[in-house]
């Protein structure tokens, strides 16, 4: 067969198979994810109870290793107060429409989920306000925002379900990623969250009390290949899920450590 | 920013779409064209024009995996330039990689009756039939071209690994075509 050809037939081969990497290529990057709630709740039924105080109960925690690539995390179970729709007051109520139009349209190889509606703001305030739930309060301090990204669940007629917003910040050598994570009564109150990567590190459970006089649930990771090590701070106040992500070289561990304290100490006493 | 978000901006068309794709895949782009195409600034010119591409197909399409599509469109790209620029002055790093396979795959002055959508369709199946190493090994050669060498690199094998895996994935893929009716 003639070079040309070849090169014809190989560009038509399935895109799937272009994106394939061996396991131990991969990168160290922390992959978070929500369980399904249908899959968790019985575990979560007997685990509630132990949520009280920090709001979140660390349910498990693994390593294992295959085919020379290695994958780490834990499960994390929080106990959410969910809100009613209605609450939520600000343009975000145009979302199950635009959530019900992505349904209709969505076919079987696109990429995105129909059920999530995504999108990017310049600053986590902007979609706060667009967001627009009287519960949910902004935080402030001294970092450089990168980015955030609102991401919506919905159910099959586009109801919202839950709201995620991840904001993209860093200080320094730290990069931080803070999270509020709400569910609608849709949604439910029993919400798991999963914490993955794709190498061999261990975690480490603490807490400590912040300025509010609750509980701040901290997992702390061993280093990754790149030398950083993680921590993931976790509150739940006013029923909202609140998380932040920070992965920086050990000797940012102060000013990461500082960063932590801050961003706990912003929340106020309980009032809902 | 995750893929999803980016093919959102396209179908609003907002061109920050086009930087973040950049951002995200101009690095991958530029490797799969300098891998076909000798000149950094040919490199450049079909970079620019996968991004036109991009900005012109999407919509109407929604790709299933965004850097499988930029990838293509490059590599489709930098071929159709290559093709326009063979005066045979240009290096072009694809073609010995291809050279490699043309013994395995059948002349069509013999079967040209084969199309190439059904023989890329059994290439296909034979490859996810593969193992990953020599799945992502043949894929990396001839796909996207690259040397033996960087193939090592990034997979942490010595170049004899991978020349026998791409030996061995040759003879398995001549065996396949045969067993499929397709002899060479």
């Amino acid at each position: 067969m003639n070079i040309p050809r070849i090169a014809d037939v190989l560009g038509l081969i399935d895109e799937d198979l272009l994106d394939a990497e061996l396991p131990k290529r991969r990168r160290g990057r922390t992959v978070r994810f929500l369980l399904a709630a249908a899959c968790v709740c019985l575990v979560l039924g007997t685990i509630t109870a132990l949520a009280a105080g920090a709001g979140t109960t660390l349910l498990a925690k693994f390593r294992k290793g295959e085919d020379g690539g290695f994958e780490s995390g834990y499960d994390m179970a929080a106990q959410l107060t969910p809100f009613p729709e209605e609450a939520l007051t600000g343009d975000i109520r145009e979302v199950p429409a635009l959530i019900r139009r992505q349904i209709e349209e969505a076919t079987p190889w696109s990429n995105q989920l129909p059920n999530v509606y995504i999108r990017e703001f310049d600053t986590s305030a902007k979609a706060i306000e667009y967001v627009g739930l009287e519960e949910l309060r902004p935080i402030r301090w001294d970092v450089e925002e990168t980015g955030t990204t609102l991401s919506v669940f919905g159910g099959k007629r586009g109801e919202i379900a839950s709201v995620s917003i991840m904001t993209y910040c860093r200080r320094g050598e730290v990069r931080l990623q803070s999270q509020a994570w709400l569910r609608t009564e849709k949604g439910g109150a029993d919400a798991a969250l999963g914490v993955r990567t794709t190498e061999d590190v261990d975690y480490t459970e603490e807490s400590f009390t912040a300025a509010g006089g609750f509980t701040c649930h901290v997992i702390r990771s061993t280093a990754l290949e790149s030398g950083n090590v993680t921590y993931d701070g976790y509150i739940v106040r006013a029923g909202i899920l609140y998380t932040l992500h920070a992965a920086y070289p050990p000797s940012a561990e102060a000013q990461a450590d500082g960063l932590l304290h801050t961003w706990a100490d912003q929340f106020e006493p309980e009032t809902r | 920013m995750e893929d999803e978000a980016i093919i959102e901006l396209y179908f609003v068309r907002d061109e920050r779409a086009l930087r973040e794709t950049e951002a995200k895949y101009g690095p991958l782009c530029r490797q799969v064209a300098g891998n076909i195409l000798g000149s950094p600034q040919d490199v450049e010119e079909c970079v620019n024009d996968v991004y036109l591409a991009l900005w012109d197909a999407i919509p109407p399409t929604r790709p299933r995996s965004l850097m499988a599509f930029a990838s293509g469109i490059t590599r489709r790209q930098a071929l159709k330039r290559l093709r326009h620029d063979t005066a045979g002055k240009r290096s072009a790093g694809c073609l010995v990689p291809l050279s490699e396979l043309a013994e395995v795959l059948p002349d069509e002055s013999f079967r040209p009756e084969v199309e190439d959508g059904e023989l890329a369709r059994l290439i296909g199946r034979f490859l996810k039939e593969q193992s990953p190493e020599a799945r992502c090994v043949f894929v990396r050669r001839y796909w996207y071209f690259d040397s033996v060498r960087d193939i090592a690199g990034r997979y942490g094998f010595s170049e004899n690994k991978v020349k026998s895996l791409l030996f061995r994935g040759r003879n398995r893929l001549r065996d396949y075509l045969r067993k499929e009716g397709i002899s060479i």
